[in-house]
């Protein structure tokens, strides 16, 4: 390697015992050298040294006092990650004497430091995403960005494929329209598909000088399955894996540390719950993580996991980014992480050190969620990761941006338009869709063309500003693109805060009833505004909430796999199949296991109706898309009531009637002919796009959610996304947000692409139907999940499917 | 369309679903919390929606106007949504649907959000805070009844309906034998989710406004 880092530099790594890796050196020539690009590294490999020593190393050379503007920003995506960070930059900083001012600014920044740090920003600037768009909303901030060198984004992948990313390549965008100089490096761990995530980070034909490093040494990652001492035939999700409660006490107690991470926040809730039952001595030593906890409980969670304090910590994704937790021994997933990259990023979180291996046990919380391991093992080995896919056009995001620059700088029509084609996502914006976005933020939009009195941008003398000081302030309160359910306080009776949880979830109790939260039982006592008052729980009533957000679908790379490892011929040598042995067996003999190129149809009768199963392997998501759009087709030949349900594997359709569903009709209702007409015909689209609208109303200012605490001053300009919804559709038809609503529903609710190539999969797939007298372990897992969504209480169904399963058993042992 | 006749406290009342109530041996019609003049108050503020509900509304109360023969239009408060800026188009819209409904007399029961009502209104609409029609109280707030029957608006009140797949919610007129509160008649409004208690009757109303049927 060409470069010699300076004295200073070099002491530094001699004091700290450091040895720079070879992409770290790379990193850091190739910055020096003029180039802006993406490194890409696991996580605990060292990329914040790599990102940020180039820019250091380059003024500790050519030291300079300009202070008009920040030289170095970095972008990162969590609040919570900014203090880490701005610890570990300074130690950095310091121990390499660069005299830099380093300073954060987030939503947590008070606002004498935020006017402090606009008026005199430091030489190092932390912020993110967010914030950022928010300061170019001040008139004196863009010039100061003149002589900034370079911006870094921290965790790229995480922002990619959201619409905080749009965001941000908005934001890059304008730095590099007054600053032509800019380098820009993005930071991210495993992902599928670098080569995009640099072009978009970097914009489209802008920068000439690009690379991407990449931590040549993967990690070492050892994926083991903990495999039940008993697998029953017929595996449901009822259980949610406590069964595997004592290998798990089992594992904790050989390790100083660990972590337990789970899918769904229920989840963690129960699993806290019965870790504390078991073994009443970790009281004070396991806490638990997870997002709707306040944030004051959270952040004591992540202080004792540094210093040691706790033996285990039960969370969420809420842990999944990247705070150092390096004392932490042992991870352990409990159910089927249903991606690679996640379980890599969890995996990621013990041994964080370069060098030291890192493990995760997995947990399967049913039988066949063991194949999904091994499959996730499989990929890994190939060396094969989910993609995170950009998104595009999203008008709403172009829409709050032009409002911000109105409301800082102001902006000039042409030379924005140029500005914005040069990102990813606007790339391909037409000059009709950038007249009707203007139009919308000056006029209104075409409905509103004759209203004098609107208030938002003004032209003059070519120049876009903000009408009013006060638009100004309502578009500053509402500058972001993280719409999330509304959250409501819990306390309580006597006042003390608890945390938050999710209004829709207390919408669905009654007074009285009963729920766990952060290992509490707790009983509702009364809802006053948006607070939800409770007290403790006397009798146990077994009510575990169910929040929003919680079961991802399984990635379409694990998907593939999964399917592989299923279809015959089988390779019963990987321990995890040969565990399902017994499974597979019965599957046989009920149905078959069909091969790689065969489509398996199982249908059966119950007291129910006429059950269809149709297994394809393509994710949740797919399945439901395939099991709405396949009912429908159905209903329009044949008058019958349909109830569908799906998972992963594949989806099933009751017919409440008494004639049974023709197969041949539905192998045709796969049909990919009209597919688009019908799927929007069969999604009761309305409905699904407004809920859909509610995000993009927010971020494109056409509902106003004002300030926490501050919500009754502007009480009447409240009014439900849905209404707005109604209403534009009725006088504003032509609204390009409200179509907008309906791509999203069909891109992010039914992945439409990947939707229809799973439909010319299917085409070209021989259809093997099968009649069984029972269901197969294949779709038991599918019917008993439709059974538990569709009764009330909790403890009924649990019990009936257990008798029903009993009663399989019994069936098939007889056959024997 | 199909309405609905009931008997609540010893009168016949008419319940039609464009959301009004019809006293037909007073000859009158009763509507509730219109809130004119909202979506202009949102486009005050920036918020970019469109005109169109006030204009509808409008033509609708005339339609049931003209349906029932009527003489007398009730409006249980809420009028307008807040402060309109002067000039208005709502005000020329307004007055334009008066001059063609000058036989009959418009009484308005002043709703929280009726506070500064323009002088062009006022020479146009009764105003009480209260109001007698026989045994029953007109007011905006069931709260500040102070007889023992009313007949009120100001709840907005909705009910939920939940099937194991969807739910519905349907805007709905909340009646006991004592009291009535009309749905909004609004149609930039929202609602409020009630619970029927055993001696409650709602009767719900189609979300397109072609049918009413009574829940209890």
């Amino acid at each position: 390697m060409s470069i010699t880092l300076p004295t200073s530099v070099k002491n530094f790594f001699l004091q700290k015992s450091w040895k720079p890796s070879s992409f770290q050196q790379k990193a850091w020539d190739a910055y020096l050298k003029g180039y802006s690009g993406l490194i890409h590294a696991p996580t605990g490999t060292g990329k914040t040294l790599a990102a940020c020593l180039g820019p250091f190393i380059e003024n500790l050379n050519n030291f300079s006092t300009v202070k008009t503007g920040p030289r170095l920003i970095w972008i990162t995506p969590m609040r919570a990650l900014a203090s880490d960070t701005e610890k570990s930059l300074r130690e950095i900083c310091e121990g390499i004497g660069l005299p830099w001012e380093i300073k954060r600014r987030t939503a947590d920044t008070s606002s004498r430091d935020r006017l402090n740090i606009r008026k005199k920003p430091p030489q190092l600037l932390i912020t993110t995403p967010e914030s950022l768009s928010l300061m170019l909303s001040y008139e004196d901030f863009e010039k100061r960005l003149k002589t900034t060198q370079c911006v870094i984004v921290d965790e790229w992948h995480e922002l990619l494929g959201s619409k905080r990313g749009v965001q941000l390549e908005l934001c890059l965008a304008r730095i590099r329209g007054v600053n032509k100089n800019l380098k820009t490096w993005g930071l991210s761990a495993t992902l599928g598909n670098v080569t995009e995530a640099l072009d978009v980070l970097l914009g489209m034909k802008q920068i000439k000088q690009k690379k991407i490093i990449s931590c040549d040494q993967y990690k070492k990652i050892d994926i083991v399955s903990l495999i039940p001492k008993k697998i029953e035939r017929f595996p449901w999700a009822g259980h949610l894996g406590l069964r595997l409660l004592p290998d798990i006490l089992e594992k904790l107690g050989s390790a100083k540390s660990t972590l337990i991470f789970t899918n769904t926040r229920a989840q963690a809730e129960l699993w806290f719950e019965a870790l504390l039952k078991s073994q009443p001595e970790l009281v004070g030593r396991i806490a638990l993580h997870h997002g709707s906890l306040d944030k004051s409980i959270r952040r004591r969670v992540e202080e004792g996991l540094k210093s040691g304090e706790f033996r285990c910590v039960v969370c969420t994704s809420s842990l999944d980014l990247g705070v150092d937790f390096s004392p932490v021994e042992q991870v352990i997933q409990i159910g089927s992480p249903k991606g690679i990259a996640r379980l890599l990023q969890r995996a990621g979180r013990s041994g964080h050190r370069p060098g030291v291996a890192s493990k995760i046990i997995c947990a399967p919380t049913n039988a066949l969620e063991l194949v999904e391991i091994a499959a996730a093992r499989l990929a890994f080995e190939k060396n094969l990761i989910e993609k995170r896919v950009p998104l595009r056009l999203c008008l709403d995001v172009l829409a709050q941006h032009c409002v911000t620059l109105a409301t800082g700088s102001g902006f000039e029509e042409k030379q924005l338009f140029n500005e914005i084609q040069k990102t990813h996502a606007f790339s391909n914006l037409t000059e009709k869709q950038w007249r009707w976005m203007l139009n919308f933020i000056t006029s209104g939009g075409p409905a509103l063309n004759n209203y004098p009195d609107f208030e938002k941008v003004v032209k003059s003398n070519k120049l876009y500003k903000i009408k009013s000081v006060k638009c100004a302030r309502l578009h500053r309160m509402s500058i972001g693109t993280i719409v999330s359910d509304s959250l409501m306080e819990l306390k309580w009776i006597r006042g003390q805060k608890i945390g938050s949880i999710e209004e829709t979830f207390i919408g669905k109790l009654k007074k009285n009833d009963c729920f766990l939260f952060n290992g509490k039982y707790l009983q509702l006592v009364r809802v006053r505004e948006m607070t939800a008052y409770v007290k403790k729980a006397g009798n146990k009533g077994r009510f575990v909430p169910r929040w929003l957000g919680g079961r991802a679908p399984l990635s379409t790379e694990l998907s593939s796999f999964t399917q592989a490892l299923l279809s015959e011929p089988i390779d019963y040598t990987i321990e995890e199949i040969e565990a399902i042995t017994d499974i597979l067996k019965t599957q046989k003999k009920i149905s078959v296991l069909p091969s790689s190129d065969e489509l398996l149809i199982e249908s059966c009768s119950s007291k129910e109706g006429r059950h269809s199963f149709v297994f394809s392997f393509a994710g949740r998501h797919i399945n439901e898309g395939l099991a709405i759009l396949s009912a429908w087709r159905l209903s329009r030949t044949q008058k019958d009531t349909f109830k569908v349900w799906a998972n992963d594997y594949g989806f099933e359709i009751l017919s409440l009637g008494q004639k049974a569903i023709d197969i041949r009709e539905l192998v045709q209702a796969l049909s990919i002919d009209s597919l688009l007409k019908d799927l929007i015909a069969s999604i009761n689209s309305a409905e699904t796009s407004k809920r859909h609208f509610r995000e993009i109303a927010q971020i494109s200012g056409l509902i106003f959610t004002g300030y926490p605490g501050r919500g009754k001053l502007t009480r009447h300009l409240q009014a439900s996304s849905g209404i707005i919804y109604d209403v534009l559709q009725k006088y504003d038809g032509d609204n390009l947000l409200i179509e907008q609503a309906l791509e999203e529903v069909l891109v992010s609710e039914f992945e439409y692409k990947r939707l229809k190539k799973c439909l010319t999969d299917i085409a070209s797939k021989k259809v093997k139907i099968i009649e069984t007298s029972n269901f197969s372990p294949f779709a038991v897992p599918i019917w008993s999940e439709r059974i538990r969504s569709q009764t009330v209480s909790s403890e009924s169904w649990e019990a009936r499917i257990k008798r029903m399963i009993n009663r399989m058993e019994k069936k098939l042992t007889y056959n024997e | 369309m199909n309405n609905l006749q009931i008997k609540i406290f010893g009168e016949d009342l008419i319940l039609d679903p464009r959301r009004a109530m019809v006293w037909p041996s007073e000859e009158s019609i009763f509507i509730s919390d219109t809130h004119f003049g909202k979506s202009s108050i949102f486009r005050k503020y920036g918020l970019q929606i469109p005109e169109g509900s006030d204009e509808e509304m409008l033509i609708s109360i005339s339609n049931l106007i003209k349906d029932y023969q009527l003489k007398r239009l009730f409006i249980l408060g809420d009028f307008v949504h807040g402060a309109l800026p002067e000039g208005d188009k709502f005000f020329e819209l307004f007055n334009t649907w008066r001059r063609a409904h000058n036989h009959i007399s418009v009484v308005l029961i002043r709703g929280n959000h009726d506070v500064d009502l323009q002088d062009l209104c006022l020479n146009r609409l009764e105003i009480y805070d209260r109001y007698m029609v026989k045994s029953a109280e007109l007011v905006h707030d069931p709260a500040s009844a102070t007889k023992n029957v009313y007949v009120s608006g100001h709840i907005h009140p909705h009910l939920k309906f939940r099937s194991s797949q969807e739910s519905v919610r349907m805007p709905i007129f909340w009646c006991s034998s004592k009291m009535l509160i009309l749905p909004a008649f609004g149609l930039f409004t929202g609602g409020k989710n009630i619970e029927l208690s055993y001696d409650e009757v709602a009767y719900a109303i189609f979300p397109d406004g072609s049918d009413i049927i009574k829940i209890s």
